[in-house]
């Protein structure tokens, strides 16, 4: 009988308590729930559609028609308005809203309904595609391991959780996993990886007595850990804090046009009031009545509701945000892309951003003069490694693909040092040693073992990453690079000529091989050896003098992440705790896309400039003939309309790739 | 943290539950999905409306004073069933943000509470505390449980609002049409005929389903219309 999984509540939390993903409603009843505030509005629209046609024929039927769009439109942003009005909150929402129920109120319900019915469409509109944004982000990883396995002083293991695990408990990690807690290593041997934790690019093999922060991922064998720190203090945990508190500290990306949009609905309320009451003192013009003061001031706040604001702007933004879905970037929001262009520098993470984190051969060097021949030892260092998963046999592998491998017999792992085994050569069998050169200090004379150091430590210099490989008395020194991501020099270019913005380097890994990768793409200014409370911190500084973009794929990256002015992370390679404190994701990790995208938000910027500056031209053409009573209402509302058309249209050109 | 008193304990277990069958008694008294409940009931209330509207208007007048009244009729009990759903859908929702704020920050109190509900079922000793271990290992299992037995709350099984709306317009919809259609062709016969065996249908079929007495039901629930039917004819003539 299949096991019961208990229910998952995460996705409807990390909604906001959507309905459409509500853990009490049926499956089948949550479609109901789906893109409603969308379905609504376009059911509305229909419905105004009907209730213009059928005016000229059955008015009343008409009046029947606009009933319910006042109810499904009407009643939620009379909610919202009067929840503004609470907080002492003047904005777009007010304006709209008050206007559209005061031309009910002047006889005008048609302009009303318009006014609702779009203003309702812009809004689920963005809701949708943000919607559709968290569920996206929702299908990553989790954060982090939130159970463990504890093995009791029976020898029995329980699952529990990390919360309830106490300082002295023994926790198991199998293969694969990732390290749920801080802790000393009491059974088992194992190759760790810390690449998203610290950056460092090669696996660190652990064993009995050695310390292993939460977080890290276990490669190959099964490790027994005596806890250190209670979860709530892991090096995770104190990440994780990290995050949160340079969330909080970061600035709120508030779209300038909501700015704008305050200031706007605050002028045209006064104005309107002041219309209402003074243009009787200095025209002869009642108070009452449809000639009156009280009527024209209204219609010049109906015909100065920024439709085109509310709709046109958003469309702007969707637009944008469509175009890079499709080019697999995701942005949580239209405000990151004002954010971007307040951005004059980048900042970018090394290893997983900048390169693939994957190790390439680099050259295969015989040492002491050795005539043994380099194809064959690169065969037989192939045959030693073909079990492994370390990142230089994965690259060993890899180099000799598509050769025939030898067999080998009797290997035998030697802790702390490589592997060992014996190669079959021409029905020889030979002894052959991959792993690190110390194995040989005692059985080498004390000059080629000086020798051997020299060349290792010239070539960790220049910023590769070697390993000793020996068979029978032939040395050779395999040396290994991390693959930087295509295009991504150009993409450094464009960045510095036609955006003006001042690329770096902050990673955790060593820095002569951040200079070898910061050389091969001409960024200048690099800082290395970092922890992630060190890039906070850089990040921190550097983002109050100028805004500021990090790219990083790590969980080390994610507190500078959040703090940056623009997160930027990688969607496959990064982890989700990264993923999830960025404002950004790269679902396909192409980061040579970065110039478009900053192309892209200064696009967007200048279109809804130009909305804006139409808009208004727009409102203000209209609206003051409309206060005098040159222009009927209807007459300046639908040509304020048609302009609300044409901007929308502007938003558009948006979509163009 | 205040140590509870067993009595304590019971209490705030028996509120939490009171709380959960507040939210969920109208949908749980009888094994239907909600919105068949709803249909039932709305078409229900709709003979009995059509029928007072029978007894109140004069024939020549029935039709069209019917007609106008269900439009209202029809909107009320569509839009007011979907706010109620949507009302109970939004306590659920509190609910279960606060019960997660609980097991985030009371985790002790939450592992309490789970002994004693756990304990009244019998379980006691290391076999009480292994299942407490497995529970509490999972923020999802220990939400789930504690919704489930602490509130008596179960997940995935509420009709959408609307769905609600849309089941409660269909009765009434149905039911308009059926009886006014009736007494268009066959007057006064056919409102009581088509009356009558509507009721007796829905009526029988939710008896069968719930699994009560078929004969029974129907002899309440006709008893009480010709109750409401025959108290309005009286008090028609009474006033008249």
């Amino acid at each position: 009988m299949k096991q019961p999984h208990p229910f998952v509540f995460d996705e409807f939390f990390a909604s906001g308590l959507e309905e459409s993903v509500s853990p009490f409603l049926t499956s089948v009843s949550r479609r109901w729930g789906k893109n409603l505030s969308l379905k609504s509005s376009l059911f509305s629209a229909f419905l105004l559609l009907t209730s213009f046609s059928l005016w000229w024929f059955i008015p009343d039927l008409s009046f029947l028609l606009l009933l319910p769009i006042y109810f499904l439109m009407g009643i939620p942003a009379l909610i919202k308005a009067l929840e503004n009005l609470k907080n002492l909150e003047i904005n777009i929402d007010m304006l709209m809203t008050s206007s559209a129920f005061l031309s009910l109120i002047i006889g005008s319900p048609f302009e009303g309904a318009l006014l609702l019915v779009l203003f309702e469409i812009s809004g689920a509109l963005e809701t949708t595609v943000s919607i559709k944004a968290k569920s996206a982000l929702h299908n990553l990883n989790k954060l982090s391991p939130s159970t463990a396995f504890v093995i009791a002083e029976d020898g029995s293991i329980h699952e529990k959780s990390l919360r309830q695990i106490e300082i002295g408990e023994k926790v198991l990690a199998k293969a694969g996993e990732i390290i749920p807690l801080d802790g000393i290593v009491t059974e088992g041997t194992s190759n760790v990886n810390l690449v998203h934790l610290t950056g460092e690019s090669l696996p660190i093999l652990k064993t009995v007595g050695d310390t292993i922060p939460a977080g890290a991922l276990n490669m190959e064998g099964t490790l027994t850990l005596q806890v250190t720190r209670e979860g709530s203090d892991s090096t995770l945990s104190r990440i994780i804090q990290m995050i949160t508190l340079a969330h909080q500290s970061k600035p709120q990306i508030e779209r300038w046009v909501w700015k704008f949009g305050k200031y706007y609905a605050s002028s045209i309320i006064l104005l309107t009031f002041a219309f209402a009451l003074l243009l009787p003192l200095f025209f002869s013009l009642p108070f009452l009545g449809i000639e009156g003061s009280i009527y024209r001031a209204l219609t010049f706040l109906i015909a100065a509701s920024p439709c085109a604001l509310v709709l046109a702007i958003p469309t702007a933004y969707l637009s944008a945000l469509s175009v890079c879905a499709n080019r697999g970037i995701l942005l949580k929001g239209g405000a990151i892309f004002d954010a971007l262009n307040q951005c004059g520098q980048i900042a970018f993470d090394k290893t997983g951003t900048l390169t693939k984190a994957t190790l390439v051969s680099k050259s295969i060097e015989p040492l002491f003069a050795t005539s043994f021949p380099i194809e064959t030892a690169l065969r037989a260092a192939a045959a030693l490694e073909r079990n492994s998963s370390h990142p230089i046999a994965i690259a060993i592998c890899k180099l000799a693909e598509d050769r025939p491998l030898p067999k080998i017999e009797n290997f035998v792992s030697l802790s702390g040092y490589g592997v060992e085994a014996e190669v079959i050569l021409e029905n020889q069998k030979m002894k052959a040693f991959m792993g690190l050169p110390s194995y040989f200090k005692e059985k080498l004379s004390e000059e080629n073992f000086a020798f051997l150091q020299k060349k290792i430590h010239e070539t960790s210099q220049k910023g590769y990453i070697s390993s000793l490989f020996v068979i029978e008395e032939n040395f050779f020194l395999f040396t290994f690079q991390d693959i930087i991501r295509p295009h991504v020099k150009e993409m450094i270019h464009e960045l510095k000529e036609k955006h003006s913005i001042r690329p770096f380097i902050l990673t955790g890994d060593i820095k002569p091989n951040a200079l070898l990768i910061g050389q091969q793409i001409d960024i200048e200014t690099i800082y290395a050896d970092l922890r992630p409370q060190d890039k906070l911190q850089i990040v921190s500084v550097l983002s109050e003098k100028e805004g500021l973009a990090m790219v990083g794929d790590g969980i080390n990256d994610a507190p500078a992440l959040a703090r940056a002015t623009v997160g930027i992370s990688m969607g496959k390679i990064g982890s989700a705790t990264a993923i999830d404190a960025s404002d950004i994701i790269l679902l396909h990790d192409q980061i040579h896309q970065l110039s478009w995208l900053f192309d892209k938000a200064r696009t967007t910027h200048i279109i809804v400039k130009q909305n804006i500056s139409f808009a208004l031209f727009i409102i203000g053409f209209f609206s003051i003939p409309a206060l005098v009573g040159l222009l009927p209402l209807w007459l300046a509302v639908c040509l304020h309309e048609g302009g609300t058309l044409i901007v929308g249209l502007n938003s558009l050109r948006l979509f163009k790739k | 943290m205040k140590k509870l008193s067993a009595f304590q304990k019971a209490k705030q277990l028996l509120i939490a539950q009171i709380r959960g069958q507040t939210i969920t008694s109208d949908f749980f008294q009888s094994e239907f999905p909600q919105h068949y409940l709803i249909f039932i009931e709305t078409a229900k209330e709709t003979i009995l409306l059509i029928g007072i509207l029978w007894i109140i208007f004069p024939s020549s007048s029935f039709m069209l004073f019917g007609i106008l009244s269900l439009f209202g009729w029809i909107i009320w009990k569509t839009s007011q069933e979907s706010y109620l759903g949507w009302k109970k859908l939004q306590i659920l929702h509190r609910i279960i943000e606060e019960e997660r704020w609980e097991i985030e920050h009371h985790r002790p109190q939450e592992r309490k509470e789970l002994e004693a509900i756990y304990n009244a079922k019998g379980l006691s000793g290391t076999l009480l505390d292994d299942v407490i271990d497995v529970f509490m290992a999972n923020d999802n299992r220990l939400l789930q449980i504690m919704l489930e037995e602490e509130m008596g709350i179960v997940l995935e099984s509420y009709d959408h609002p609307l769905k609600l709306g849309f089941s409660a317009a269909l009765a009434v919809g149905i039911t308009t049409i059926g009886l006014l259609l009736s007494y268009f062709w066959f007057a006064n016969w056919g409102i009581i005929v088509s009356g009558v065996l509507w009721l007796s249908l829905i009526t029988g079929f939710s008896a069968k389903r719930s699994k009560s007495k078929i004969v029974t039901a129907l002899i309440w629930q006709g008893g009480i219309f010709v109750l409401v039917l025959f108290t309005t004819y009286f008090f028609m003539k009474l006033v008249s």
